[in-house]
């Protein structure tokens, strides 16, 4: 069983592998790269159920070390896949909806010419990610967190024409730049006190150490990757880039990444409180001021965007309450139904020619009746309906979150931005889909094109079973409390159910315009996404150029120039000037200058 | 006549532009924002009669102050507009024609009728300009072009200046 298990991963590897391989070839006349990669993608799928059925059926998890790379007598570092509950469930999970991704961007991206190249970007990024959700070391660890951000880069920057993309490309590398400081300064800690970068060891010999500094490390690695507050704005900029990018990095598979890093080393922190309380802090926070942001954006995908953002600091929650298995759930559930999203965002934009700002969208419900249908469910699956896939993780997260001693603070602002998550996407729902149209009624939009309506339905199937079919075959690991009041069990539902009726009181004024401009301040907060990015994009670059001026003038000038000749000269002249000035001209002030220096010269020889 | 600076009827129209599309970026629905228009055109026309230039430079100044005050913060753009969501986006699909003279024998015997054709043009190119030189030489005035439009051509037979230019450029959407 475990042969069958190990050689269908290592399958998967080279049927992904394979068709980058085809691009070294020279001649590449009438070479079919995207459709090779999508039928090497949905086949790698299919193949990666096998071993899923297998550890469904007799919990085989395995560890595969394949080639001892870089061994030393006193450090070992090798390439081992491990393959365990989280990487078995999400393989499948990543490989199905990167095929329904790549199926949607045969049709979004078919007027490219370099469609071949983009095939093969986000083929490179697939094979990345899955190393790293595979890895058993961290150093393959980071070279698939690297391998992400890399493709992430140019993916974003993929219409390097445009000045924006080529901006938000660079921001992303250098916001995920400063996260990697965290992950290796982990590293490198790991490596001195624990002699070992393989997790079985790090594990076992982690248990009397104080772990604070690498997990602080962590949780900086994932600030940076996952978005979190702080690092966060990169989010809704890596939006200049194709749809399909957006969808598959942006929402799915890249910003989970530091999230997947802390589950994957969640036993280091179990015991950790100040690493823990640092985790739900920063996620209730982030959940929060994503979510408020999310609430007046105009343009769609930074909507969605905001959306992820807002996810990523719930599974940030999750994992700061001991949950790793919770969180990793909400990562499956999420991949389906944002994915969808985007896609759903993705096919509104290209029929309506680019446009992407809902005030002048509407009623597409007529129009787009598919699109429009899946872009409800997957609305509804995000913000917990009931049996889609999004309650499953959230509520379970919620009253995890209600069940446990911690501070109410993270509580109040997890429970207000779940709220939120209701307020937005009824916004979004209302002028996408709903009401009469308010775009040019010029461009002929039709759903006739099967890559997508196919690619979408998928996900939708996704969205709406995957939550039933992870929860009912997987054992948490953890036992939840089943006991609690009604209140508190109910409370997901019930806050979300409120900001629903808010966001409806909200838009039936928006349909009334009782005055031009809602209330300044706090439309404007929101809107300018707390001012963050315009402050510290602006303040740290004035600060280092500061900086870098006074040592310049301060510290090399000094030396180089002020202290020898410079100065010197400068102090002559002084001198000199003030003598010259003192006697312009004047016989009367010559004589008293010339018997005051008579007087000193002689002085000496008198006494 | 474009000069460098605008006049007070230009800077009216402008302020009542902007306002026009800072108030469709707040009202979303076309019928409320009709309702809005007309009265932003109304106070616009209730003093459009004022003939003390002090005054009326005063009320738009006034209202440039409320335009700041009350303007969105992320006004809508049309797509190909600059700050658009796809401004620019084709540039790097955009490739110089000189890029066609770059090609290998073999490709270019695939296309020889347009090869042929091009010689031509490209000996037209070489004919026409030094005599396009000289337009724009003789039309300058001394302290410089007073704007960056080109002259067309003046004389029977002639093209105008640097018309290869405008004639090779890319397309608005690149294939």
């Amino acid at each position: 069983m475990t042969l069958i298990m190990h050689s269908s991963l290592l399958l998967i590897f080279f049927i992904l592998v394979y068709p980058l391989l085809t691009t070294l070839n020279p001649n590449q006349q009438g070479s079919n790269m995207a459709g090779m990669t999508k039928v090497a993608v949905s086949s790698a799928f299919f193949i990666s159920l096998l071993p899923l059925m297998i550890f469904l059926n007799l919990k085989t998890e395995g560890i595969i070390t394949n080639w001892q790379w870089m061994n030393t007598q006193t450090f070992d570092v090798n390439i081992s896949f491990k393959f365990d509950h989280y990487s078995l469930i999400f393989v499948p999970i990543a490989l199905y909806v990167t095929w329904s991704i790549l199926e949607f961007a045969l049709w979004y991206m078919h007027s490219d010419p370099y469609i071949d190249r983009f095939f093969k970007y986000l083929l490179t990024f697939l094979v990345a990610m899955i190393i790293l959700v595979t890895a058993n070391n961290m150093f393959q660890l980071f070279i698939g967190w690297e391998g992400v951000g890399i493709m992430s880069f140019l993916l974003i920057g993929w219409w390097h024409g445009r000045a924006d993309a080529n901006t938000a490309a660079l921001q992303a590398v250098i916001y995920n730049r400063v996260g990697d400081i965290g992950l290796i300064m982990t590293m490198a800690w790991f490596a001195m006190n624990l002699n070992s970068w393989e997790i079985q060891q790090i594990f076992v010999l982690s248990k009397n150490f104080d772990l604070t500094i690498p997990l602080m490390g962590l949780a900086l690695a994932a600030t940076g990757k996952s978005a979190q507050f702080g690092l966060h704005p990169w989010l809704p900029s890596a939006m200049e880039g194709p749809t399909p990018v957006s969808a598959l990095l942006h929402s799915s598979t890249m910003v989970v990444a530091g999230i997947f890093l802390l589950i994957r080393l969640h036993p280091l922190m179990e015991n950790n409180q100040l690493a823990l309380t640092t985790c739900l802090c920063l996620g209730a926070l982030t959940s929060l001021f994503t979510a408020t942001c999310a609430l007046t954006q105009n343009d769609i995908k930074k909507i969605v965007a905001f959306s992820t953002s807002s996810q990523l600091g719930l599974m940030m929650v999750t994992i700061g309450l001991n949950q790793p298995q919770l969180a990793f759930l909400h990562i499956c559930t999420h991949a389906f139904f944002k994915a969808m999203l985007f896609l759903c965002s993705g096919s509104i934009i290209h029929s309506l020619n680019d446009e992407q700002d809902i005030r002048k969208m509407g009623g597409l419900f007529n129009i787009m009746p598919a699109t429009s249908t899946y872009f409800t469910i997957g609305s509804l699956a995000l913000t917990g309906t009931p049996f889609l896939a999004g309650f499953f993780s959230k509520d379970a997260i919620i009253e995890a979150l209600n069940t446990s001693h911690l501070n109410a603070w993270a509580l109040t602002l997890t429970l207000i931005a779940t709220s939120f998550t209701a307020v937005y996407s009824f916004r979004l729902v209302y002028f996408v889909v709903m009401g009469t149209p308010r775009f040019l009624a010029l461009s002929p939009i039709n759903e006739n094109n099967p890559l997508v309506i196919n690619s979408i339905k998928r996900l939708a199937w996704g969205s709406i079973i995957a939550g039933l079919i992870i929860t009912q075959n997987f054992l948490p690991m953890k036992t939840p409390i089943m006991t609690m009041p009604t209140t508190l069990k109910m409370a997901a539902l019930l806050v979300t159910i409120a900001g629903l009726l808010v966001a409806m009181e909200l838009a039936n004024m928006t349909s009334k315009q009782v005055k031009v401009t809602p209330i300044i301040p706090l439309h404007h907060f929101s809107n300018m996404l707390g001012f963050f990015p315009a402050i510290i994009h602006r303040l740290l670059p004035k600060l280092k150029l500061t900086l870098g001026q006074s040592a310049a003038t301060q510290l090399d000038k000094t030396w180089l120039e002020a202290m020898g000749p410079k100065g010197l000269a400068l102090a002559q002249m002084t001198m000199a000037k003030v003598t010259n000035d003192i006697s312009r001209g004047m016989i009367k002030t010559y004589l008293t200058i010339f018997l005051l220096t008579l007087i000193l010269a002689i002085l000496p020889v008198l006494l | 006549m474009a000069a460098a600076y605008l006049t007070h009827h230009q800077k009216v129209l402008r302020l009542y532009k902007k306002s026009l599309r800072h108030i469709e970026s707040w009202c979303i629905f076309r019928d409320k924002y009709r309702f809005y228009a007309c009265l932003l055109r109304a106070r616009f026309d209730e003093n459009k009669h004022e003939k003390d230039m002090i005054k009326a430079t005063m009320m738009l100044k006034a209202g440039e102050e409320e335009f700041w005050a009350n303007q969105h913060p992320q006004p809508y753009l049309f797509p190909d507009s600059p700050g658009g969501t796809s401004y620019e986006r084709y540039e790097c699909y955009k490739v110089p024609e000189w890029c066609l003279d770059q090609w290998h024998p073999s490709e270019k015997a695939m296309y020889p009728d347009y090869f042929a054709k091009r010689e031509l043009w490209k000996k037209l190119r070489v004919q026409s300009w030094d005599k396009e030189v000289q337009q724009l030489q003789n039309e300058t005035p001394a302290d410089g072009p007073k704007s960056e439009a080109l002259p067309p051509a003046r004389k029977e037979g002639e093209l105008p200046p640097l018309w290869w230019q405008f004639v090779t450029r890319s397309r608005e959407r690149p294939m």
